[in-house]
């Protein structure tokens, strides 16, 4: 070991430093209890956009590394902040620009075994063995590196130093997964959230996964182990143990389902998990501990679909319906009960039966990438297993493969972030907003939307440059409700998108309403509110907008920002509002035509691709919905 | 017939009862296999639920624990008494990665992030600490949404108005939400908000009046550099999380591949395959070596 040459002088360093440190203990003592938890951080009360994902796996979940993946949580951490990585396939990985934070959802099944491990602490240090080993370590070179191999061999002779085998020094790999969670924390720069996935594919490949993610810190953290799909592949068992974790802790959890889209119907089945009538127990359980949806990621995105969504000219967007994970066929009375603008309408339904709505979901970004790569940029975009990193053959490659059917390569999308409206970047900050549902999904741009809902806002209001303040002082930002209309009035929104500079100008800002008539019967309706090149594009009779254009080359996988707009805001109100009635309301934000990560693979690989493969893609933004409760 | 063959459900008859042929032969003895529960199984069962729930499982929950050991036991002997480990990909995977875990936490019994193994590293690696660049600056901006010529928008306010007063341009440029002044913030944030390609054109700007115009994917900028601070290295105290962290990873990466090295001592690799080319075969046989 290299550092081994530098004791000496370290060594001499140590002893400066232990000198100066016992001299200003006292001062520290005194300090200390005054301290909070966390340091200072600066805030602003009218919040800042942090991005990131909730969702990465690493070589730790057994299905990432069974498949090659080799970086570890670590390599997932440092790729997040911006450093280079190498990848499983010998590459090196970097991101343009760092993210916020990260939640690496390593799948609880098998992050809780038992494995012999040894921790640093000092009072290993008091066996003869150990003591040995320091001098030999003093000693460095060849006595250094025999230490480690001594170690390794005792190890799997079963013949370690009894102070090694004491379960005190026994450390599962969830412990320490959180020990690393807790090294890249850092309050104010980057957030690492400590977080798992609950990976429940009940009936056979029904996807049915939630990520956990912890408000606090590792004393909070270590002192469970993660819910397995082993215990229980009941979601409303992972809610009960969410619920329990709190009692017995004091902290706080969410849970973040995913992939409706793959779950054959199960997701947001009107039902309890086995087919009884929901409760009201139930569905508070969902309605506390599931308040965010990740509407997309790398398998699809569950928005809508075109069969549910028929007059959605925007529905058809990677979309992923040919059966559950492993490909199980899917019929088309299951696509009912699985994508989350539906989920959203249903609860309306439930809320209206049982006094209380389980589908109250926010929405959020995720990559679910295994590679430990989180990437949801085109044109770096560093695919989901190992297998699909960067190459000239992963576009037709099979992704998926099973029995009963497959996917290629290239429906892989290069999707999903989380913009997040906090106050500061801290774990406490972030995840409030999140609680609080002041979220957004990215499917990769960086757009900066804010959209907030009341009924005392003004047109006047959007252009006033301190908008933002007003918009918090007179009504609620995304994921907020609002009630009691006052009399002969309509709900009015503040809604405002600034293009991600490093891609497309934005098409246009589109309010997307759901909501419960007087028969119980749900409707959607999907309203053009602002919209770019205004001077040459209006909306026709039926309240369409004519398409903002295409400026993509596919031969050089480029574009030009010559359509659109760099921002677009607006004051909305909602024309057709009737006070009795259940809704919710959610903005949908359109960039204009950019390559898809395909066209920039066949450029730079200088390939050519089947016809199925799309050449370009509208990036967009769903904002968690604000909701109208009739008081 | 050609339909037959494709039929998986016949692929899944034809196999189970070879699985089965196989079975009985290799099961010759026809005496009951023993799983055995003692207390020590009960215990560590009960141990595991208490990490998840933190209180004892009830008796039903016990009880659900017990037959879902012995369920997954059996299947495990069956499958090991079928040799089914051998040679599976996943299991191969699973078992070289506990061992990493293992070299891992070696590493830190070995090379423990003392205080001064941190300023030895941090000594060598002091530039990778170095603060980035720091600026106070002023800026205003003219988009194509309001502009059919931002940039000539942009030279013509630099002739008219007075560049050598930070407050001139306050009024002039477009309404648009990024602020005014940036106080004390580090090239990392301006690259966060306007990338990294608007914060290296900051570096040809004169310090002390307005000047440019450079371009952002927003728009056009005009800027006034009040303050700009070159990177400097910091004080180890400072970054002393960091400098543990980088440290850590190192000793891990050096250790993995120490002990790499060593365990392929015990083995002598021979490439036998002849179906690679020579060249191929000759590089491996080199690594090998190493």
């Amino acid at each position: 070991m290299n550092t081994t040459k530098l004791i000496p002088f370290a060594a001499f360093l140590f002893l400066f430093n232990c000198n100066n440190t016992k001299k200003e203990q006292p001062v520290e003592e005194s300090t200390s209890t005054e301290m909070t938890a966390e340091p200072e951080v600066p805030a602003n009360p009218l919040r800042n956009v942090y991005w990131g994902d909730q969702h990465l796996h690493t070589a730790w979940s057994a299905d990432a590394g069974a498949v090659g993946t080799r970086l570890g949580p670590e390599g997932a951490l440092r790729f997040a902040r911006g450093e280079e990585v190498i990848s499983a396939t010998k590459q090196k990985a970097k991101l343009h620009r760092p993210l916020d934070w990260l939640a690496v959802t390593d799948h609880s099944d098998g992050a809780g075994v038992i494995t012999a491990v040894i921790d640093g602490d000092e009072a290993v240090m008091g066996d003869p063995i150990v003591a040995q080993y320091h001098e030999d370590m003093e000693a460095g070179g060849d006595k250094a590196a025999a230490v480690m191999m001594d170690l390794i061999n005792r190890q799997s002779n079963n013949n370690l130093p009894p102070v090694f085998t004491d379960p005190a020094f026994a450390k599962s790999v969830w412990l320490k997964n959180i020990d690393i969670v807790e090294k890249f924390n850092e309050p104010g720069k980057f957030t690492a959230f400590i977080a798992y996935e609950y990976s429940s594919n009940y009936g056979g490949g029904n996807n049915l996964h939630r990520n956990v993610i912890y408000r606090d810190g590792p004393e909070i953290g270590k002192q469970m182990s993660p819910m397995t799909t082993f215990d229980s592949e009941n979601p409303e068992d992972l809610w009960k143990w969410m619920a329990n974790f709190e009692e017995k802790t004091g902290g706080s959890l969410l849970a973040i389902p995913h992939n409706g889209n793959l779950s054959n119907g199960l997701m947001f089945k009107t039902t309890a998990f086995d087919g009884t009538p929901l409760t009201k127990e139930l569905a508070a359980l969902r309605n506390k501990y599931e308040v965010l949806y990740e509407i997309t990621q790398g398998k699809g995105t569950s928005e809508t679909h075109p069969i549910l969504s028929p007059n959605d000219e925007f529905a058809n967007f990677e979309i992923w319906d040919k059966g559950n994970l492993v490909m199980v066929p899917k019929t088309k009375d299951m696509l009912q009960t699985e994508y989350g603008r539906k989920a959203l309408k249903d609860g309306l339904k439930l809320e209206s039966k049982l006094g209380i709505n389980p589908f109250k979901y926010g929405f959020v970004g995720g990559t679910d990438s295994h590679t430990s790569l989180s990437t949801a940029d085109e044109n770096n975009y560093w695919g989901k297993y190992a297998s699909s990193e960067p190459s000239p053959e992963r576009w037709s490659e099979k992704a998926l493969d099973f029995p009963s059917g497959f996917v290629r390569g290239w429906q892989l999308g290069a999707s999903g972030y989380t913009g997040v409206w906090a106050e500061s970047n801290t774990r406490a900050s972030l995840w409030d907003a999140m609680k609080r549902k002041e979220t957004y999904a990215s499917t990769g741009p960086r757009m900066t939307v804010r959209f907030f809902g009341g009924f005392e806002y003004t047109a006047n209001d959007i252009n006033d440059p301190n908008y933002v303040a007003t918009g918090y002082d007179k009504g609620v930002p995304m994921g907020g409700d609002i009630t009691n209309a006052p009399e002969g009035k309509a709900p009015t929104f503040l809604i405002s998108a600034v293009k991600d500079p490093t891609s497309g100008n934005l098409d246009r800002i589109q309010v997307i309403k759901g909501w419960l008539d007087a028969k119980g019967e749900t409707h959607e309706k999907i309203f053009n509110v602002v919209w770019g090149d205004a001077d040459k594009r209006s909306l026709d009779a039926k309240g369409k907008l004519p398409p903002v254009g295409n400026t993509v080359d596919v031969f050089t996988a480029t574009w030009t920002n010559t359509i659109g707009d760099t921002e677009l805001k607006t004051f909305w109100s909602d024309p057709e509002f009737d006070p009795t009635l259940k809704a919710f309301y959610y903005v949908r934000v359109l960039e204009i035509p950019t390559p898809r990560w395909t066209t920039f693979d066949m450029v730079k690989y200088k390939i050519e691709m089947t016809e199925d493969v799309p050449r370009t893609l509208q990036e967009r933004a769903y904002t968690s919905p604000i909701w109208y409760n009739p008081s | 017939m050609k339909k037959l063959i494709k039929e998986p459900l016949l692929h899944f008859f034809v196999l189970g009862a070879l699985l089965f042929a196989i079975y009985s032969l290799v099961n010759k003895n026809t005496d009951e296999e023993e799983i055995i529960i003692d207390n020590s199984d009960i215990e560590h069962m009960i141990e595991l639920w208490q990490m998840q729930w933190q209180r004892p499982p009830s008796e039903d929950e016990l009880q659900d624990l017990i037959n879902k050991y012995v369920d997954q036991e059996v299947m495990y002997r069956e499958a090991l008494r079928l040799n089914l480990d051998h040679n599976d990909e996943i299991v191969k995977r699973r078992l070289a990665q506990k061992m990493e875990f293992l070299g891992n936490d070696l590493t830190t019994l070995v090379a423990p992030a003392t205080d001064k193994n941190l300023k030895a590293y941090f000594e060598k690696h002091k530039e990778n600490y170095a603060t980035d660049y720091n600026y106070t600056l002023h800026q205003v901006i003219f988009t194509a949404d309001n502009h059919k010529n931002p940039v000539a928008k942009a030279n013509n306010v630099l002739d008219t108005y007075d560049v050598s007063s930070s407050e001139s341009l306050k009024e002039v440029g477009d309404k648009f939400p990024l602020p005014y002044t940036y106080s004390n913030v580090d090239a990392f944030y301006l690259n966060r908000e306007l990338d990294e390609n608007f914060t290296k054109q900051l570096s040809s700007l004169r310090i002390g009046e307005w000047s440019g115009p450079i371009m952002s994917g927003f728009g056009v900028h005009l800027i006034y550099i009040e303050k700009k601070d070159n990177p400097r290295i910091p004080e180890f105290a400072s970054v002393k999380k960091q400098v543990q962290r980088d440290y850590e990873y190192q000793m891990v990466l050096d250790s993995k591949n120490a002990i790499l090295k060593e365990l392929k001592q015990k083995y002598k690799i021979n490439i036998e395959a002849d179906n690679i080319s020579s060249m191929l075969k000759q590089e491996l046989a080199q690594n090998a070596s190493k």
